[in-house]
């Protein structure tokens, strides 16, 4: 059954409560189905999901309370009420936010497709992405091989009968591989994100992934001191865009735990960077048509020319920070409303791969930030175990690993010299990659 | 109850009937709440999880569903989307189990009562003792969380399993704010049984902890980088064994002998001054449990005796695929992931040492005196770490504070370079994020002292 009509049916009864108790009620639903077909070695292990959820806020001139189920029952929604009302009544940060009044939102269905695929036929996929890799190199073993389709819709209600739905649409794909020889072991992981099976080339991702782990066995330890370094777009680059955006966050800024908080509107990354985010890509893992608190969402301009153009703001975060209101309240399961991106895009630059790579004598890329633990998230200094690669001009000389690259993450979009012409896409970023003149990287 | 026996059996039983060898029903309810104090304000939020996971065999494959739709149209339709995975079509179906007859029955206890409004004064008051300790005190987040989880465990061994599994945590976070620079200093607290448990001087301790390790960290240098020994200290600087070793020794790997210490049972791979455990028993602790995810009883496994690799920690599929015997570490962090052996409370065993003779014996070193997360890859044995809080050791003594230091190293390699283990045993909290989820651990060791490691920092 659709999630509207299965929710609709309880906006009166909703109401009903509320008008008794003199309170305003805001209702996020989920409801999300998986299927996951995963080798491990030869071995199947795959896995289905029906998952709804319910997140409700009331709230009482400024006061607000939350809750939760995992029920669509009415009897479920009634008690999810009592613990809501509860929560308001020991809840004494003043959150309220803005009722989202009736508006237009985009087409329901704007990031769905119908893949019409068959589950042998992504059983089928799943098999040669990974006997590609398993067959590339008696080197490389495959580990995992997954693929995993999602689909989910969204619905919202509230007391001032706003009433919106969207569903969303994603193919994942996971290759994890491992080099082994005698005296070394490596590892590779490639992801690849997909909106129907028709782009779909297994034998490529099976490929790219083993030869990626029998590139990187035979790894040296660098040279402790001061490098160029590229962050690669896919995946070095589209962590560091995350964890920088994580400070735009209107919550974390309201709390005084952003090192962003006096910098809107100031120019504090190079001339080259722009940011945006973009939830109505239709290329997005994270693609959404209203957020968390019903509003419809748009694109919004983070950084543009290194200025900082904006924070994440829900309604209230936007009203207590007297900013713009960029409608990024989102829900996180048992927790509360936060705020977030949904879709990130770097703008890319103007020169080629090549191009940075000889911009200096010797370069390292960087292609795997591994130990995010080493990020400090209230400073923003980091000292992160890397995996990379080192080149002379456009030759690769060595595979590098078991190194630390360190410093600041202002620093870092403060200092890129140079971005790549071409955007790469992950799930949920296009980003290019970046070239920054001197960071310390700490190996033997 | 929270699905019947009949339902239950049902479900095992159409399992059997379309040919899986082996058929396993995890029913789980848990009421959460968390009341966080954040800018001297308390936010407080309750609500109620329950769904239900099945997961068959057949030989050595594994297929796993859940749901949040408890009734047996549901767990039918569930199960069935999950048989439509077994691309072989089975030929033979099985005659369902006749003596699958689960007769045990448990009522169990009422949702625990907390006194939200003392709490929450509680809270203020630590919020109001931390922001007097100093003026550069910028922020301080108090999070109390009760997890009050009830699961079901049935399968097609006739096992049915009720377990209470209640989980009380705390964790603090300051940060301390000079000339528009910013750090922090963090702590926690995690227990199972009791989640009344408010021992309100213990929590106060911690809290004050934090509060010196910002302002420390504050007025702190960054860390010299490159190779040199290293002490790190009791308590939470047991993650370095969790993450060096201890991931390596769970037979979800091993099995498919990815992990770098496969092949290695009855060898020595660490300094004979190591031995270590992984204990499910230690009462109250927060990677306690008295069943496993599977409903097979806890234990204390021996890891590492002198040095020697001694066991495994194992699954049901991981002791299938290996022959190693169950050990009671099927884990999980809810219906929405199938177990797979996973720690529980893994630590170093003490030793003799004092940390006033290790620190005498390093003439220029770090000692990590707080760690914060880490992550290894166990294919590679590859590791990592965040020191929260370090001091430079000179000339066998301990000199300045610095910060932004990292550990990185290699498991067989650093289990090898521990020369020193204290006599100072201590265990902490953690959560551990894995394939099966986040699940409550205890990590521990007495301070170690380490020949040499890579510290990655700032500064040459």
């Amino acid at each position: 059954m659709p999630i509207n009509s299965q929710l609709l049916k309880y906006q009166d009864s909703l109401k009903a409560l509320c008008q008794k108790d003199n309170l305003s009620f805001e209702l996020y639903a989920y409801r999300k189905f998986h299927e996951r077909s995963l080798f491990k070695k030869k071995d199947l292990q795959s896995s289905s999901s029906d998952i709804q959820h319910i997140n409700l806020r009331v709230s009482k001139e400024n006061q607000t309370g939350f809750s939760y189920t995992k029920s669509f029952s009415l009897e479920s929604l009634k008690d999810c009420y009592k613990k809501a009302k509860d929560s308001l009544q020991f809840t004494d940060s003043f959150k309220a936010g803005t009722l989202s009044e009736k508006q237009k939102y985009q087409p329901e269905d704007l990031f769905y497709e119908d893949k019409k695929s068959s589950l042998k036929e992504q059983l089928e996929y799943t098999k040669q992405i990974h006997q590609a890799s398993s067959t590339f190199n008696k080197k490389v073993q495959t580990i995992t091989t997954a693929i995993t389709k999602e689909e989910d819709s969204y619905f919202f209600i509230n007391s001032k009968d706003s009433q919106a739905t969207f569903k969303n649409s994603n193919i994942f794909i996971q290759n994890q591989c491992l080099g082994i020889d005698q005296t070394n072991r490596s590892e590779s992981y490639n992801a690849k994100h997909f909106k129907n099976f028709s782009n779909l080339n297994p034998e490529e991702i099976g490929k790219y992934t083993a030869k990626l782990a029998l590139q990187k066995l035979n790894y040296k330890i660098p040279e402790t001191k001061k490098y160029p370094v590229i962050f690669k777009a896919e995946t070095a680059g589209a962590s560091l865009l995350s964890a920088l955006t994580n400070f735009m966050s209107g919550k974390k800024v309201f709390e005084n735990l952003s090192i962003l908080k006096n910098s809107l509107y100031k120019k504090i990354f190079s001339n080259s960077l722009s940011i945006y985010d973009e939830p109505l890509a239709k290329w997005g893992s994270e693609s959404q048509t209203f957020d968390g608190e019903g509003f419809a969402c748009e694109k919004t301009p983070l950084v543009e020319k290194g200025v900082l153009k904006n924070f994440l703001t829900s309604s209230f975060y936007a009203k207590a920070l007297k900013v713009p209101h960029t409608k990024k309240a989102c829900w996180i399961e048992d927790i509360g409303l936060e705020t977030s991106s949904s879709n990130l895009v770097m703008s890319k630059g103007e020169s080629s791969f090549e191009n940075m790579l000889t911009e200096f004598p010797k370069v390292i890329v960087i292609d795997h930030l591994k130990g995010w633990a080493g990020f400090n998230p209230i400073s923003g200094d980091f000292s992160i175990e890397s995996e990379g690669f080192l080149y002379e001009g456009t030759n690769l000389i060595q595979a590098l690993a078991q190194f630390t690259v360190s410093g600041n993450i202002l620093d870092i979009f403060k200092n890129i010299l140079k971005i790549e012409n071409t955007t790469h896409s992950s799930s949920s970023t296009k980003t290019s990659s970046f070239l920054v003149p001197d960071l310390m990287i700490v190996g033997k | 109850m929270l699905v019947s026996e009949s339902v239950l059996s049902n479900v095992i039983n159409s399992a059997l009937n379309q040919g899986a060898d082996f058929c396993e029903v995890y029913v789980e309810e848990q009421v959460s709440n968390l009341m966080e104090l954040k800018s001297s304000q308390v936010e407080y939020l309750s609500g109620r999880d329950m769904g239900v996971g099945i997961r068959l065999f057949y030989k050595n494959q594994e297929f796993y569903t859940y749901t949040n739709c408890l009734d047996e149209k549901s767990l039918m339709k569930a199960l069935n989307s999950l048989i439509s995975f077994n691309v072989p079509p089975k030929n033979k179906t099985k005659s369902s189990k006749e003596d699958l007859v689960f007769s045990f029955k448990k009522e169990f206890p009422q949702e625990c009562k907390i006194d939200l409004q003392k709490e929450k004064k509680f809270l203020q008051q630590l919020d109001k003792e931390g922001r007097a300790n100093s003026s550069l005190i910028s922020q301080c987040v108090f999070v109390l969380k009760r997890i009050d989880k009830r699961v079901q465990i049935a399968n097609s061994e006739s096992v049915m399993c009720f377990d209470h599994r209640p989980y009380f945590f705390f964790r603090v976070h300051t940060v301390a704010e000079e000339n528009n620079e910013q750090e922090f200093g963090h702590n926690s607290l995690g227990r199972t049984e009791n989640i009344s448990f408010l021992e309100e001087e213990i929590l106060r301790k911690k809290c004050q902890k934090a509060h010196q390790m910002a302002l420390r960290n504050l007025k702190a240098d960054y860390s010299p980088a490159g190779n040199f020994p290293v002490i790190i200290n009791k308590g939470f600087g047991g993650v370095i064994f969790h993450e060096a070793c201890g991931h390596g020794l769970e037979t979800t790997l091993v099995a498919e002998k990815q992990s770098i210490f496969s092949d290695k049972l009855g060898q020595k791979i660490a300094s004979d001054c190591v031995s270590a455990y992984d204990d499910g028993t230690l009462k109250g602790e927060y990677g306690s449990i008295k069943k496993d995810d599977e409903g097979y009883d806890t234990q204390k496994t021996c890891l590492i005796e002198k040095g020697v690799l001694k066991n495994f920690m194992t699954d049901k599929m991981g002791s299938q695929k290996t022959k190693y015997p169950r050990t009671g570490n099927a884990r999980r962090q809810n219906y929405k992931y199938p177990p797979t052996s996973r720690m529980r409370n893994t630590y170093i065993e003490k030793g003799s040492s004092s940390l006033e003779e290790m620190i005498q014996d390093v003439d220029y070193g770090l000692f990590a005196e707080s760690l914060g997360g880490g992550s290894v890859s166990p294919g590679t044995g590859n590791y990592n770490f965040a020191v929260s809080s370090g001091f430079l050791i000179k000339n066998g003594k301990i000199a300045q504070p610095v910060k932004g230091a990292s550990l990185i190293g290699n498991g067989l390699d650093s289990l090898c370079k521990i020369q020193k283990v204290g006599k100072d045993l201590e265990l902490a909290p953690g959560h551990c994020g894995s394939i099966s989820g986040w699940v409550p651990v205890t990590v521990g060791q007495p301070p170690i002292l380490l020949s040499n490691l890579t510290v990655g920092g700032r500064k040459k």
